[in-house]
């Protein structure tokens, strides 16, 4: 008889703390729930960065377009004054003989 | 399960609460993921709204800046073009003044006048030098003969007392005034300039274009 009782006080202990561990996991998934109803995006933040971003990369690619167009015309400009040094006594030349109703220059 | 045994009631009772709490709990993390998930879509379609518009703006004012650079460089291409072409044209004059102090430049100024005064149709002519080739032994005879022979014209050239300043040339008029052919150097090098730009930028820049 004792032994029975015990029992059912051992069973009645189980059930209070199934219903403690229960409600310990109601107490948890609403800590979940408020949890995720906070989660906020900070949407002007992230708009914020992206376009930081955004004008980082497209200003460096306009920067570095203009750098190559710079560096070409840099490369042109060294071929035509190599260009014009070479030719310019027989452009002169020409020039004169132009001016000139016969080539008696020079 | 035997109810005379309690260790097995209790360890039931304990596994179904663990096992509900477990569901709970599961619960409870799905539905804040969804709504996190849902909140982070919202956002994102937001952002990239805003950024994609942002971008577009950006990307134009970004082709403004190649286009002005290509246009600037362009420029600064064809104005080191220009200074070469006008170095030519320098050098041109610069031998010029030279011709004009060498033996043949004689040669030369009746040469001009000659074509001045078949340009302007032979006939009686006044011719003017600057005061230096005022000085020179030019044979005008010999030009007028020239003149008529080409134009069948009789030709004959004075020798004018205005002496207009030029680096050289002559400028050949009609007596009665009525034609007038400015053959000096300045004038030539004016009509030829055109001419002149374009053999001098031929044969400069035989190479590379932009």
């Amino acid at each position: 008889m004792t032994n029975f009782i015990e029992g059912i006080k051992a069973v009645l202990k189980a059930e209070e703390e199934a219903r403690r561990i229960i409600e310990e996991a109601k107490r948890q998934a609403e800590a979940i729930r408020k949890d995720a109803e906070a989660f906020k995006v900070d949407v002007s933040k992230e708009i914020e960065e992206a376009k930081e971003k955004v004008a980082r990369e497209v200003e460096e690619k306009a920067r570095s377009e203009v750098k190559a167009i710079e560096e070409d015309l840099e490369a042109k400009i060294l071929k035509l004054r190599s260009s014009a040094s070479m030719n310019m006594e027989r452009a002169v030349e020409e020039l004169l003989k132009l001016v000139l109703p016969r080539a008696e220059g020079g | 399960m035997s109810t005379s045994d309690p260790s097995k009631i209790i360890e039931k009772i304990l596994n179904d609460a663990r096992s509900e709490a477990e569901r709970i709990v599961s619960h409870a993390r799905a539905e804040a993921e969804a709504r996190r998930m849902e909140a982070r879509k919202r956002a994102d379609a937001e952002v990239e709204a805003a950024v994609s518009k942002f971008r577009r703006v950006k990307e134009e004012e970004a082709r403004r800046i190649v286009v002005e650079a290509k246009v600037k460089a362009k420029e600064r291409w064809l104005k080191e073009r220009e200074e070469l072409i006008a170095q030519a044209i320098e050098k041109v004059k610069e031998k010029l003044a030279e011709v004009t102090k060498s033996p043949s430049y004689v040669k030369v100024l009746e040469s001009l006048i000659e074509e001045a005064a078949v340009a302007i149709g032979g006939g009686d002519l006044i011719v003017e030098v600057n005061e230096r080739d005022s000085k020179l032994n030019l044979d005008l005879e010999g030009v007028a003969k020239a003149v008529s022979s080409k134009t069948g014209v009789n030709t004959k050239i004075e020798l004018s007392k205005a002496k207009p300043r030029c680096m050289g040339g002559a400028v050949v008029s009609s007596k009665d005034g009525r034609f007038i052919y400015d053959n000096t150097f300045e004038s030539r090098l004016e009509r030829l300039s055109s001419t002149m730009r374009l053999t001098a930028s031929k044969i400069l820049f035989a190479r590379p274009s932009y």
